[in-house]
């Protein structure tokens, strides 16, 4: 004797694998809706975290810069004696061509133009890296993890930049700026960038009560300089993620009414077609509520299916994107599956159900009628 | 004391058009009736009221002693699924499931599923050896019996048939009548059945004529 519930079980797979090229097609406009709405939130949340993320890794709430470049000398004199600023580090950005040579398989080494980033490396602490960091004068750099993939590097090998050999003793990826850029210790930056004694930017950790004192003191103290808190780079980039944001949503918004109008209908056309079907299990006693529950399970089922195939194509997506507009890889926040399996159910039940309670509002004569 | 079904002065209103103007009918228990008549004379119309799937727009309709008329939709449902078997003339069958469970899908409405229950239900009409298949893989005649052995698997009190034999050939639509006549003769049901074709009306005890919205001739079969 097969129990209530399992029958109810074998209706249903056998309505969702009877009828594959419906449901396929139902599961398949699910999947787009929610495809859209998690890489649209993956990536503005992605986004969102790394707002300020640079400065806040280094611990850094001012950030001192100079389209020329700063004399590093006058820049550590000034910033050491300043009242309030209790640490600070030089970074100095280039580009390099690079090449890795020593590589035993390709006769003609790769060369590529890649972002160099010189730095104390030791600020990089806490780094989740593969190998170690770089000695400071040893020639050796630390690579990030799109450069590597792309010049397919070895730990242990070695890289030439600029023609100069370096060893490779580490790999980082951080979901930064770091992950495309190769790090060297300062000085040796800005040997190979031929920029002795100068640097792009000073990080900054003042004592946050005296910020503006500091910023002023600083600007007093160095003319060339820009000086911004991180309050001040934040709400810059606040301002445009703001017009990603609002660019994204437009587009979700309009690629989500698309896909519910194409799911909507196709549910209309389905019970359209399963009209009859209901009439029948009118006629046969069943009650608007039995019926329903097997329409609307049917449409949860097709939600869950859709909801799933959704999140992972919308994580695809932003990774994407994110790859393409901003050159490095934004993770989508896992909590983003329940919400999309939600909302695929949602979505389905929600067009599922106003079909069928129109159907279930009729006399099972008139549907049955048509002779 | 009422007759076990009893319809009275029933009117049945489509919009301008009528469909029945005042019909009174009664059927005693263990009555094979049929109902013929022209097409659009309503006799489908009168078997969807008997049978509680439609509503008439004034006028009584009664079974075993319920006011039908007094029940509201869902209600109306649990009756249908105690008292009433239905055959339809085109033989509707939920396309994507086999033969027994077609049978089961009435059970499971009603109270329980029972696949032996629905695998003798259909050995009774012959089908046993097609339980498994869907209704496309079936013939006409072999989807009206699935029907029937459907209509029958709750025990009902009353089977009602729209024209059961209408869609088939005379082998099959003997075949189906010989099982009605079973079911008349041995077990004693009720049966109402909407035809158009004078051989069909001939296997039932009673004749019922239809026309225009009227009964205009109630009598014994000849036969
Ligand atoms: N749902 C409906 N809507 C409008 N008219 C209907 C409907 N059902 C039946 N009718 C009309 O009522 C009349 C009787 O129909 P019906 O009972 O089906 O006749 P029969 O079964 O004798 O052929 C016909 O004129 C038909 O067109
Ligand atoms: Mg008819």
């Amino acid at each position: 004797m097969v129990s209530r519930r399992q029958w109810f079980m074998r209706f249903l797979l056998r309505s969702l694998t009877q009828r594959v090229g419906r449901v396929a097609v139902a599961t398949f406009s699910v999947t787009i809706a929610v495809a859209i709405v998690v890489s649209a939130l993956g990536l503005s949340r992605g986004i969102r975290d790394k707002l300020g993320h640079e400065l806040k890794a280094y611990g850094a709430n001012i950030i001192v810069t100079s389209p020329a470049g700063l004399d590093q000398r006058e820049a550590e004199e000034a910033l050491s004696t300043m009242p309030g600023v209790d640490e600070f580090t030089f970074q100095l950005y280039g580009s390099v061509m690079a090449g890795s040579a020593g590589s035993a398989v390709s006769a003609v080494s790769e060369v590529a133009a890649i972002e160099l980033i010189g730095m104390d490396i030791d600020e990089s602490k806490g780094w989740k890296l593969a190998g170690r960091l770089p000695l400071k004068g040893a020639g050796e750099a630390l690579v990030g993890s799109d450069v590597q993939a792309a010049l397919n590097l070895e730990l242990g090998g070695a890289l030439e930049l600029e023609g100069e050999k370096f060893s490779l003793v580490g790999f980082v990826e951080r979901g930064g700026p770091e992950d495309g850029a190769v790090m060297l210790w300062l000085p040796d930056a800005q040997v190979l960038l031929e920029r002795p004694g100068t640097v792009s930017a000073a990080l900054v950790r003042a004592e946050p009560g005296g910020l503006e004192e500091v910023v002023g003191g600083i600007r007093r103290a160095l003319s060339v300089a820009e000086v911004k808190t991180l309050r001040q780079v934040a709400r810059a980039e606040e301002i445009f993620l703001g017009k990603i944001e609002l660019l994204m949503g437009l587009v979700s918004i309009v690629v989500l009414l698309a896909a519910s109008i194409s799911l909507s209908s196709t549910m209309s056309a389905t019970v359209l077609e399963r009209l009859k079907e209901i009439g029948l299990m009118k006629a046969i006693g069943g009650t608007r509520r039995g019926i329903g529950v097997f329409f609307v399970s049917e449409g949860t089922a097709i939600g869950v299916m859709g909801g799933v195939a959704g999140y992972l194509l919308g994580v695809l997506a932003a990774m994407a994107v994110s790859k393409g507009a901003f050159g490095s890889i934004i993770i989508v926040p896992a909590v983003l599956l329940p919400l999309g399996v939600a909302l695929g159910v949602v979505i389905s039940v929600v067009a599922s159900l106003v079909p069928l309670l129109g159907a279930l509002r009729c006399k099972p004569s008139v549907i049955l009628r048509g002779e | 004391m009422t007759a076990f079904i009893e319809i009275k002065d029933v009117l049945k209103e489509y919009g301008t058009a009528t469909a029945l103007r005042g019909v009174s009918f009664a059927v005693e228990r263990g009555q094979w009736c049929a109902v013929v008549g022209a097409s659009g004379s309503g006799k489908s119309t009168m078997l969807n009221i008997i049978g509680g799937l439609d509503s008439p727009s004034s006028g009584c309709v009664s079974m075993d002693g319920v006011d039908l008329c007094a029940l509201g939709e869902d209600p109306m449902a649990r009756f249908r699924r105690e008292n009433v078997g239905y055959v339809f003339q085109q033989s509707h069958l939920v396309p994507y499931l086999t033969s027994v469970e077609n049978v089961m899908l009435a059970q499971y409405f009603h109270s329980l599923t029972d696949e032996d229950e629905a695998r003798e239900a259909l050995a009774r009409v012959g089908m046993d050896h097609r339980l498994g298949h869907r209704p496309s893989q079936l013939s006409g005649g072999e989807q009206q019996r699935v029907c029937i052995a459907r209509a029958l698997i709750n025990s009902p009190k009353v089977l009602l048939a729209d024209e059961p034999t209408g869609n088939l050939d005379r082998e099959n639509t003997t075949l189906i009548l010989g099982l009605l006549k079973r079911l008349h003769t041995e077990e004693h049901f009720t049966i109402i059945m909407v035809t158009h074709d004078a051989y069909v009306a001939g296997w039932a005890g009673r004749v019922v004529t239809m026309e225009d919205g009227l009964i205009v001739k109630d009598e014994p079969s000849d036969r």
